[in-house]
């Protein structure tokens, strides 16, 4: 990068006038998720396969309202038992989990367009969730549609003109529901740390 | 941008619904997969003796072949024969004399996947049951305790179900289940260590049951 790019690059991130321009913004991020309550019971290990496509819309100076589709990959090998009521199954087991958020979202920023903001918010949606369980040579699935929330906290850090890098972390909590492998509603939650990109027109 | 970003989107849904699943178990992989069942209602600390038919049964499926090597019987019933004195109960090898409190069948799934809950027990069984007490007969049956997982077993599974004379009902026509135990495809094996894994298995299937024994 020449000395003249940098120098107006630098003048660009300082300017208020080129957050308050981009009222909306389109993005994808790496997540980096983390099993919480129930999806910690069936697969502890964090995940390292994550992908969000992101879109906001300021509505004013501190106000955006958005969209997320999003992907969190979870899976272990165990040979833990399997305990339930009247028995119990050990063996070699592959414990895989898919999760889908589609989600809207409002967010509040603060301090002022063109500057680095935090921002808080709360994401409403759905979540679609793909169970699997190999056991031994058998295997064993489940899909389940259900409501969710994930509350987010973030900061938006204005890079160059048009472009802002973010980071944010969520904790995705599905209100219990669904017929998972064990015939039973479920709350599989998780917290996603998430590092991205976004863009304006 | 935005159609990159779309781009990036497809591409993302496709990998995702292409299932991918790193790190999966392969088909070669470890099948030693035992589950077991209970009655919780039963007292396995009150059983003194067992009964153990000399055989292992094949369940073979209508106008099918046996496919199963008959190599390991002798074995199995060795392993179970020797799991069941250690928790403490006595071998009743004259049920005539004194029928024992449970009788221990050994069986092997040998065609196809099997209906274990709903097979014909008296056509696989009456040769053991039938000498030492002719009131029972192909109207008596299993009744299975509540919440038994339903599963069709492969072929090469191992199966052990604990009967217990001591709460049959004659006029149900009926003999609890209050223990199985399956080996889920074990016989199917072709490695060369495979007599010590089926022991190994057996083995298992008792250890997952701390219920079983006398105190």
């Amino acid at each position: 990068m020449t000395l003249r790019r940098a120098l107006l690059s630098a003048l660009l991130m300082l300017s208020p006038a080129v957050a308050a321009a981009q009222t909306k913004l389109g993005g994808i991020s790496y997540s980096w998720s983390l099993p919480r309550g129930e999806l910690k019971g069936f697969v502890d290990n964090s995940s390292r396969v994550g992908v969000n496509f992101e879109g906001r819309s300021f509505k004013g100076a501190h106000f955006a309202l958005g969209m997320l589709l999003g992907w969190n990959e979870f899976y272990s090998r165990t040979a833990a038992p399997i305990t339930f009521a009247n028995g119990t199954v050990t063996g070699d087991q592959y414990r895989h989990v898919n999760i889908f958020p589609l989600m809207v979202n409002g967010n509040l920023y603060l301090g002022s367009p063109g500057h680095t903001r935090p921002y808080i918010g709360v994401q409403a949606g759905a979540y679609y969730t793909a169970q699997l369980l190999d056991l031994g040579t058998s295997q064993f699935s489940s899909h389940n549609w259900q409501f969710g929330l994930a509350p987010e906290v973030g900061i938006l850090i204005a890079a160059r003109r048009n472009a802002y890098a973010f980071v944010s972390g969520r904790y995705h909590r599905p209100l219990r529901a669904g017929d998972y492998l064990d015939g039973a509603p479920r709350t599989f939650q998780y917290i996603s740390i998430n590092v991205g990109v976004m863009y304006g027109p | 941008m935005m159609r990159a970003l779309s781009i990036a989107v497809t591409a993302t849904l496709v990998a995702a619904a292409g299932a991918c699943y790193p790190d999966r178990i392969s088909d070669q992989g470890s099948p030693d997969v035992v589950a077991t069942q209970f009655d919780s209602t039963a007292n396995f600390h009150s059983i003194g003796t067992f009964g153990l038919p000399d055989s292992v049964v094949h369940f073979i499926q209508a106008g099918q072949a046996d496919t199963i090597s008959r190599q390991y019987d002798a074995a199995i019933l060795r392993r179970v024969r020797q799991d069941l004195t250690q928790l403490g109960y006595v071998e009743d090898t004259d049920p005539i004399a004194s029928p024992p409190d449970v009788v221990a069948q050994v069986a092997a799934i040998a065609t196809g996947s099997f209906k274990y809950l709903s097979y014909d027990w008296w056509s696989y069984w009456s040769w053991y049951w039938n000498p030492w007490d002719p009131t029972y007969g192909p109207d008596w049956g299993f009744i299975y305790p509540p919440h038994v997982v339903t599963y069709a077993y492969p072929a090469g599974t191992v199966l052990v179900a604990m009967l217990d004379r001591r709460s049959q009902n004659p006029t149900a026509r009926q003999i609890p289940v209050i223990w199985s135990a399956a080996l889920v495809g074990r016989l199917s094996g072709s490695e060369a260590d495979l007599g010590s894994r089926i022991a190994a298995a057996i083995d298992r299937a008792f250890a997952q049951s701390p219920y079983l024994g006398r105190p």
